[in-house]
């Protein structure tokens, strides 16, 4: 994992109830860099999360919008937070259900920053 | 779709859904297709599982040169489509081979996901005491005749 990768990634995983968090390569869908999270298929999360994003982004532009800044999936016992951090990058953390989804944002959004 | 073994036409729908792959060819290790999704042309299918089974021998010996195991998959990047070819283990022996072909609709991560659910799928589905043939070379244009007519129905 490259320096900037680590920090980023150090960075969201220091927020309180994130299990993980991954850099990926918002185009395939590939994991480029991630902290390791037991029960989670980082490569399922990535794939999926890259393939939901780019739809999401499409969707945003046909109804007129620029690119989300933040994608927040909540589910019952945990919830997945994104970032897209340009045209080749996205951020993803999973996190469970106790987790502060307002300053993982803030986090993302500071991470999306170093990146861009 | 059309599939030689029937066990395998659930496994492969499901992963057609979920992929968005263009094409797709299960085969055994030696070239026997097992399935085949969007191909047109008998002749496509015979070049593509010979084709299949060749890079995939290749790459298997040199994996074994170089001392890394096995090369699991071959991602091919093409221009508008992308190639993946990919080995998996199955129950009653041997291996099997997916040639998978996508495009900008879906992403590798994806397919490789998704791959990976369907070898899982499919080495669950293959019946557990299934007589394991050698196919000889004198016998091999005859099986792969039938295999052809049974996946396009002529």
């Amino acid at each position: 994992m490259s320096l900037s990768f680590d920090a980023v990634i150090a960075a969201l995983t220091r927020v309180a109830g994130v299990r993980g968090a991954l850099v990926v390569d918002a185009q395939e869908g590939l994991v480029v860099a991630e902290a390791s999270m037991e029960g989670v298929d980082p490569a399922a999360v990535a794939a999926l999360s890259a393939s939901l994003a780019g739809r999401l982004t499409r969707a945003m532009s046909a109804a007129g919008f620029a690119q989300p800044q933040v994608l927040l999936l909540e589910a019952e016992h945990g919830a997945i937070m994104a970032a897209p951090a340009s045209d080749e990058l996205l951020l993803v953390a999973v996190c469970d259900a106790e987790a502060n989804l307002g300053l993982l944002r803030l986090a993302l959004k500071d991470a999306r920053g170093r990146l861009l | 779709m059309r599939a030689v073994e029937p066990w395998v036409e659930t496994p492969l729908t499901e992963f057609l859904r979920e992929s968005s792959a263009h094409l797709v060819l299960l085969m055994t290790s030696s070239g026997q297709v097992v399935a085949q999704h969007g191909f047109a042309r008998s002749v496509d299918v015979m070049g593509c599982a010979s084709l299949g089974a060749a890079i995939s021998a290749s790459t298997a010996e040199i994996a074994k040169i170089m001392g890394v195991g096995s090369l699991g998959q071959v991602v091919h990047q093409g221009g508008t489509r992308r190639v993946l070819l990919g080995s998996f283990p199955m129950r009653h022996g041997g291996n099997w081979l997916g040639l998978i072909v996508f495009g900008d609709d879906t992403s590798i991560g994806v397919v490789q996901v998704f791959f990976a659910r369907l070898a899982n799928a499919l080495h669950r589905a293959a019946p557990v005491a299934r007589e394991s043939r050698q196919i000889l070379a004198e016998q091999f244009e005859d099986e792969l005749n039938a295999s052809l007519r049974s996946l396009f129905g002529r």
